[in-house]
């Protein structure tokens, strides 16, 4: 049987309400989810907020899933939702006031990289991270598929069930999209 | 080709979604037009910034802090459970005493078999999930455990090429 067939049966179980089943899923998908969000958010104490949430979500959801080979895009991009609206969330922007600042001057003491270069950076994740949260979902999803998580345009066609050629135009209206958004950062 | 036709075209170059006859068009303007070389480097720095982003292990508690929270959903049981009450069965036993004592003449004689039907070939009405689930009923742990299998098999080769 194909990994593709045994993951159906996985998904069909779970939508029965098999929670054995589930936690097989979890086991397939636990570590990229979390990742995903953790490289988004920059936080590992959210990060594990959000994956927990993802999974209960998609848990209460999963009987209204229409197509079980659809489930790993599916949950992904109940991640990527989840960390967007958390990104966007009105809330203090952390560590860049105030004492905070002496902290991580600190800390940011011995690194090669000094403090300017290390704020500039993380500036520029979170522009990066806003810019993919504005792409559509079906741009979104397979530029972190093969961006972040580094999957062969194959693969990610194979898991979506759609065709090669279609995973390479939504990467490339969805890099176009994100080129003019970050056109600061990328432009010479 | 003019610069305004390369740039329309330029992000699925970028990505290797161009048939080969375009994307010798598109080199040839490149090798020519600065300009149009400038914008393919914006859109190769873009790629860049994107990742890869680095893999990390969830905590080790994170699957019992899911779990905990996981409400229970009615698991669909096979006809014959929901249907299995006292009063019922009193009554099903009767009217199965009678269709056997009915059908004894008839069950001396030979009955055709019938064939099994190919799990995928479901009735209408009946949905996917269902037959998936009715295919695993006499093997719960089948799917697991190919799924491991498979998975095990699966996980070295993710190294397919990438685009920059
Ligand atoms: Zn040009």
């Amino acid at each position: 049987m194909s990994t593709e067939a045994a993951e159906e049966k996985v998904v069909a179980k779970a939508q029965a309400g098999d929670q054995r089943a589930f936690g097989t899923l979890y086991s397939q998908y636990g570590r990229v989810i979390y990742s995903i969000i953790r490289h988004m958010i920059g936080n590992e104490e959210t990060a594990a907020d959000l994956a927990q949430e993802t999974f209960i979500r998609a848990w209460r959801s999963l009987p209204r899933l229409q197509e079980p080979k659809a489930f790993g895009g599916w949950l992904r991009m109940i991640a990527l939702n989840l960390t967007r609206d958390w990104v966007r969330a009105d809330r203090p922007t952390e560590p860049l006031d105030g004492e905070n600042d002496e902290e991580m001057a600190r800390q940011w003491a011995d690194d090669e990289a000094g403090p300017a270069d290390r704020l500039r950076t993380s500036e520029q994740q979170r522009q990066v991270t806003e810019a993919v949260h504005r792409l559509n979902e079906d741009q979104r999803l397979v530029i972190v598929m093969h961006h972040l998580e580094g999957k062969p345009v194959a693969e990610i066609g194979r898991e979506l069930g759609i065709p090669v050629g279609t995973v390479l135009s939504r990467l490339a209206r969805g890099r176009e999209a994100l080129r003019i958004k970050l056109a600061p950062y990328v432009e010479e | 080709m003019d610069c305004a036709e390369i740039l329309k075209i330029l992000p699925d170059y970028t990505v290797g979604a161009l048939e080969e006859h375009i994307a010798a068009h598109v080199r040839a303007h490149l090798a020519e037009c600065e300009s149009c070389r400038r914008e393919l480097r914006a859109l190769e720095n873009t790629g860049a910034l994107l990742g890869p982003m680095p893999a990390v292990d969830a905590p080790r508690d994170l699957w019992a802090a899911i779990q905990a929270q996981l409400e229970p959903r009615a698991r669909r049981k096979p006809a014959w459970r929901v249907y299995w009450k006292p009063t019922v069965a009193v009554a099903a036993a009767a009217a199965i005493l009678i269709a056997v004592l009915l059908a004894w003449p008839l069950m001396q004689a030979p009955v055709p078999l019938t064939p099994d039907l190919p799990v995928l070939a479901t009735a209408e009405g009946t949905s996917y999930a269902e037959a998936q689930i009715a295919g695993a009923w006499d093997q719960p742990l089948a799917d697991e455990a190919s799924l491991a299998l498979a998975m095990a098999v699966i996980e070295p080769e993710n190294s397919g090429e990438m685009i920059q």
